[in-house]
């Protein structure tokens, strides 16, 4: 029910934000924050409330998948549960588990610093950008808790409509440009994601011809692996067919990442984006991709991701370090966290694509540090931004002295972002390349430098602009008047307390958070380990297994639970 | 005999009633009355309708029937009045000072009636009557429309070309009679399906799957023409652009359903045993319709034009449905699981009831978007180019809205019914399996192709309907001038989008509709089932 109502409650939000528009932007802003502030509450309940251990009672099976609503949406649904026509079983299916439940956590959480970063920055036609933004944040809490395969495509692309407006009409100069190349760039590949899920459904239901045609996203994963375990025929077919349908799943989920040579799109739009629309792009959009690596392509295909090992993961490593390099070479702060995002993301899937559990859990926690701290770094781009009207890295210096929160919270933010022991980088990327280098010794040893250059540009910008001699860019002669330039005001703090607590939180006790993904992810991996070629399997066995970070403590990396 | 009539009541309604129209012409009757009367009139034949849709007629009955009645005929027939209505509306401020308004509403009511005697014609001297009731009136329409240059190149051109299709159907129609003796359809499918058994059982029938060949090709080309698919659609951008934004608004949607509904009732519903052309030739002509049709949307800047050359993507998805039903036409594998029907089993509508899905979700869509054309017309100045619309958020929001609803539909961004049609239409195609040993070995490479270029369509087709909602939406207004479609065009540019936004929504209903069979229940008694999927065999 909580789950249902985080996706509810904010487009029932966007709507009351229409409503009081009339009364003037601060009942708008009130309603935003509220309605944001509930939905987090509700993710708190949602993350309280998932036992990973649970068990379902009739089967005696770990239940995974908690939270689950089904609502009949073409078809109906009779009082056992069972649908019966007239319709597809196209439902509207949300449910949990170990892999959405932190992206859905932090969905919600991103929203708060996104809803207070554009209090002042907004003023044209404001209720219109606070009802796209809540409606954005149904759309992505709703791609991670989808469970029906329709749906969760839906959502998927849903939410490029108000991010377009968001872009388009709030963004910087080249906005209409930028909104535009977005929309199409994403729309390109997730169309052929389309074909690739809708050939899934169709597959299932050759196989098993007897049963009622599912889209269900569990059904279909359990049941096309049991299918191909058990039936030759199957067997035979799916091998066939599952590279073609890694490609088209690739084709969307590669560009929402983005994937090295595929991430043209994204430092104009992260650049052209109003701060908040930074904010959720960076921090919860680019997640989408990966998260549809991890919920379908490696569970559904597995011996497909072993056949493109190669390709994603060097694709992933020149990500990391072209990414980098490129950060390393902008002179507009934006421009430069847009291009480390790119490198980042590389981390997370040289985790996923490690195809072993430290691998995939460095993955998903990479996931959920980036979120945060390039959230939060967009954010304080954001507010240098509304108090200087320039993102030229050359027209700051010394800052620090006249902002010494912000830097402390730069500072930390930035530590994080490159890794230090203590804070949230550090875990992700340790297991991220851990996991790499029990495939790989080679592209996680490449992938090491990325990490280098990461603190060198992360580390070189702070020097820049918070250290040395106080540089400002001139406040006057931008044709209003300005207040006084001071420090973060309660509402920027407000807005980064809640990702500086988690920085060091998931940074000092990651256990809290991997031991939730632990049973779903080890579900994931035993699947590759099925099908894991013999050459792989050699070179794994050879490495010292990973016992770090108490990850997989709990529970052996590959169970036999099917 | 007296079946016919009955069945045939609503058509004769609407076209007495259009009749009346153009003998009131000529008395001195107001010509803001003519919009309601016409409204009034597609009410009477709604009555009808529903009337004869009532009659209890034995299955078996309407077999020996020039008119088929099936609930999808039926529905069709609703569809037709519902846009009719819409498109009254939309005409309404436009005619109210016009002089000729009775002869516009009669022209348009014949149209209208013609539409619908497309939908139930079982002959095919019926369905070539029914389609030039269709054709004729729309010379005239397009005529009355403006008296510029462009206007009359726009009438003689369509008036040229759409004669001569015409001749190439009835030419390809004549090939058909030749090859069956029949002009009833039901019999040449019965007469087409016993020589292909025969065939089947080792005497080819030679001559007759030549005749039939050319027979399948000339009818393509000419309703071809009608459904404005590649390469018959030279004459859609230059008559949408010269005439009015009602007419073009007329011209993409009345044409476009008769040609389809034509082709799957002559092509992929009767000519059995010619599945091998038929698909062939429907999935060739698809794939151009579709990169043809959005490759030359992309270079246009004046927004009629361009809605012209989307209009003929939008055909190339409707043909992918119709060549899956050529597949399933009669399909030996098929044919070996009779029980469960390829996406019936799904609950989607599979093959030639995908292209319908889309045909509606067109149309609607269509109806609201050439509305808002039309609604925004300036006294004296029509919606020319794309920078007429721009900064439309801001003079209009709740406008702007509603076009952008339209256009993100006709993109297929879900859950909007394009998306839905989308759907159907690629899980259609992707469902086509080959007859192999394997039982697994399934997918047929030229529908995945087909799919494939489908979805990229749909993404090329994205760029330019984004470019007119981001001229909308982005851009500052160049003019605050007030629109003067006037107040019934935005009644029926609202009822549109609501029905559009229902449609997305719950599109469950309309699912269900079209699970059913295309023919009458009776005739799958032979063995060529699957032209229709058994319905709910679950």
């Amino acid at each position: 029910m909580a789950l249902f109502l985080m996706v509810a409650l904010p487009g029932v939000g966007a709507l009351l934000v229409l409503a009081v528009s009339r009364f003037g932007l601060a009942q708008v802003r009130r309603v935003a924050i509220t309605n944001v502030l509930i939905t987090f509450a509700l993710s708190l309940v949602v993350v309280a409330s998932y036992d990973p251990s649970a068990v379902d009672r009739t089967s005696g099976r770990p239940q995974l998948t908690q939270m689950e609503t089904h609502i009949a949406w073409l078809g109906s649904v009779d009082k056992d549960g069972h649908f019966s026509g007239p319709g597809p079983d196209i439902q509207f299916a949300l449910g949990v588990d170990g892999i959405s439940l932190w992206l859905i956590a932090l969905s919600a959480l991103l929203m708060i610093p996104a809803v207070l970063v554009s209090w002042e920055a907004v003023q044209d036609r404001a209720a219109s950008f606070y009802a796209l933004m809540l409606l954005l944040e149904s759309g992505l809490i709703g791609v991670f808790a989808a469970q029906d395969i329709i749906l969760f495509y839906i959502f998927f692309e849903f939410t490029l409509i108000p991010l377009f407006f968001m872009v388009g009409i709030w963004g910087g100069h080249e906005r209409r440009y930028a909104a535009r190349r977005f929309f199409i760039y994403t729309l390109a590949g997730s169309v052929l994601t389309f074909l690739g899920l809708l050939a899934i459904v169709l597959s299932y239901s050759w196989m098993a011809p007897g049963q009622a045609v599912t889209f269900s996203i569990p059904t279909l994963t359990e049941g096309i692996s049991q299918q191909v375990q058990t039936n030759p025929d199957a067997a035979r077919y799916w091998a066939a067919v599952s590279p073609w349908i890694f490609l088209a799943l690739f084709a969307g989920f590669a560009i929402k990442v983005p994937l090295f040579p595929f991430h043209t799109w994204l430092p104009l739009a992260h650049v052209e984006a109003p701060t908040a629309g930074s904010v959720l792009l960076a921090g919860v959009l680019l997640k989408i991709g990966s998260y549809g690596f991890l919920r379908f392509a490696l569970p559904l295909v597995p011996a497909a991701c072993w056949g493109h090992f190669h390709i994603v993961s060097v694709l992933a490593v020149i990500g990391i370090v072209y990414g980098a390099l490129l950060a390393l070479a902008q002179d507009d702060i934006k421009k430069l966290v847009a291009y480390s995002s790119v490198s980042h993301m590389g981390f997370c899937l040289l985790g996923l694509f490690a195809l072993n559990g430290p691998g995939i859990t460095g993955g998903l926690l990479q996931m959920v540090n980036h979120g945060l701290s390039t959230g939060a770094l967009f954010a304080m781009v954001g507010m240098l931004y509304e108090r200087y009207h320039t993102r030229d890295i050359e027209a700051y210096g010394g800052l620090a002295r006249k902002f010494p929160i912000l830097a402390f919270c730069l500072g930390i933010v930035a530590f994080s972002s490159i890794g230090l022991p203590g804070l949230n980088g550090f875990p992700g990327e340790v297991l991220s390349i851990m996991g790499m280098f029990a495939s790989n010794k080679l592209y996680a040893t490449i992938a090491l430098t990325g990490i280098i250059l990461g603190a060198w540009y992360t580390l070189w910008l702070v020097q820049r602009t918070f250290f040395g001699r106080l540089r400002e860019p001139a406040v006057e002669g931008h044709g209003h008047d300005h207040p006084v330039v001071t420090d973060l005001n309660s509402r920027e703090i407000a807005a980064l307390a809640p990702i500086l607590i988690l920085i060091f939180w998931i940074g000092l006790y990651p256990e809290f958070f991997t031991s939730r993904m632990q049973p779903s992810i080890d579900k994931i991996v035993s699947k590759l380990a099925r099908v894991r070629p013999a050459a792989v399997a050699v070179e794994q066995t050879s490495t010292v297994p990973v016992t770090g970070l108490n990850v997989g403590r709990n529970s052996p990396a590959v169970v036999a639970n099917e | 005999m007296q079946t016919t009539f009955l069945l045939l009541l609503p058509q004769t309604v609407v076209a007495l009633q259009a009749a009346l129209f153009i003998l009131g012409g000529t008395f001195p009757i107001p010509a803001r009355r003519w919009g309601p009367l016409a409204l009034v009139a597609l009410l009477l034949g709604g009555a009808a309708l529903h009337y004869s849709s009532g009659l209890d007629i034995a299955a078996d009955a309407t077999q020996t029937l020039a008119v088929v009645r099936t609930p999808l005929t039926v529905g069709f027939q609703w569809a037709t009045l519902v846009i009719g209505a819409l498109l009254v509306l939309l005409s309404m401020q436009s005619q109210s000072a016009s002089k000729s308004a009775a002869e516009f509403y009669g022209m348009f009511l014949l149209m209208l009636a013609g539409l619908m005697l497309v939908a139930v014609a079982g002959d095919l001297i019926l369905l070539f009557l029914a389609l030039e009731l269709i054709s004729i009136p729309t010379y005239v329409l397009l005529y009355l429309g403006r008296n510029d240059y462009a206007s009359q190149e726009a009438s003689t051109k369509y008036f040229l070309l759409s004669v001569f299709s015409a001749a190439i159907l009835l030419y390809g129609f004549a090939f058909l009679y030749g090859l069956a003796g029949t002009t009833q359809l039901e019999g040449i499918r019965l007469v087409l399906s016993q020589a292909y058994k025969s065939s089947v059982a080792g005497t080819p029938n030679a001559s007759g799957s030549v005749l039939g060949v050319v027979a399948l090709v000339l009818i393509t080309a000419g309703l071809g023409f009608k459904m404005a698919a590649v390469p018959f659609h030279f004459y859609a951008p230059d008559v949408y652009q010269g005439t009015s934004a009602f007419n073009a608004g007329v011209l993409a949607i009345l044409p476009k359903a008769a040609g389809l509904v034509a082709l799957i009732r002559v092509g992929a519903e009767t000519m059995v045993g010619f599945e091998t052309t038929g698909q062939q030739l429907t999935l060739i002509v698809a794939a151009i319709t579709m990169t043809g049709g959005n490759c030359l949307a992309l270079l246009q800047t004046n927004v009629r034009r361009m809605l012209a050359y989307s209009g003929v993507a939008h055909a190339g998805y409707m043909l992918i449905g119709v060549a899956v039903g050529f597949w399933e036409s009669w399909n030996p594998a098929l044919r070996l699981e009779q029980t469960t029907g390829p996406l019936a089993f799904m609950g989607l509508p599979s093959g030639v009831h995908a292209s319908l899905l889309y045909l509606l979700a067109y149309s609607l869509t269509s109806a609201g978007l050439f509305g808002v054309l039309v609604y925004l017309a300036r006294p004296g100045k029509q919606v020319e180019h794309v920078d007429d619309l721009t900064g439309l958020a801001k003079t209009q929001p709740l406008v702007a809205i509603v076009a952008a609803v339209f256009l993100f539909s006709l993109a297929g961004i879900p859950p909007l019914p394009g998306f839905w049609a989308k759907l159907s239409v690629f899980t259609t195609a992707l469902s086509v399996r080959q007859e192999t040993a394997d039982s697994l070995a399934a997918v047929h490479p030229a529908f995945v192709a087909l799919a494939v270029i489908g979805v990229i369509n749909a993404a090329i087709g994205a760029v330019y309907y984004l470019r007119l909602i981001s001229a909308m939406f982005l851009n500052e207004p160049l003019s605050t001038a007030r629109p003067a479609g006037g107040r019934a065009a935005l009644v029926s540019v609202y009822c549109a989008a609501v029905l559009v936004v229902l449609l997305g929504l719950i599109p469950g209903p309309v699912f269900h509709y079209l699970q059913q069979p295309a023919r009458a229940a009776a005739v799958s008694a032979t063995p060529a089932v699957g032209v229709s999927p058994a319905v709910s065999s679950r």
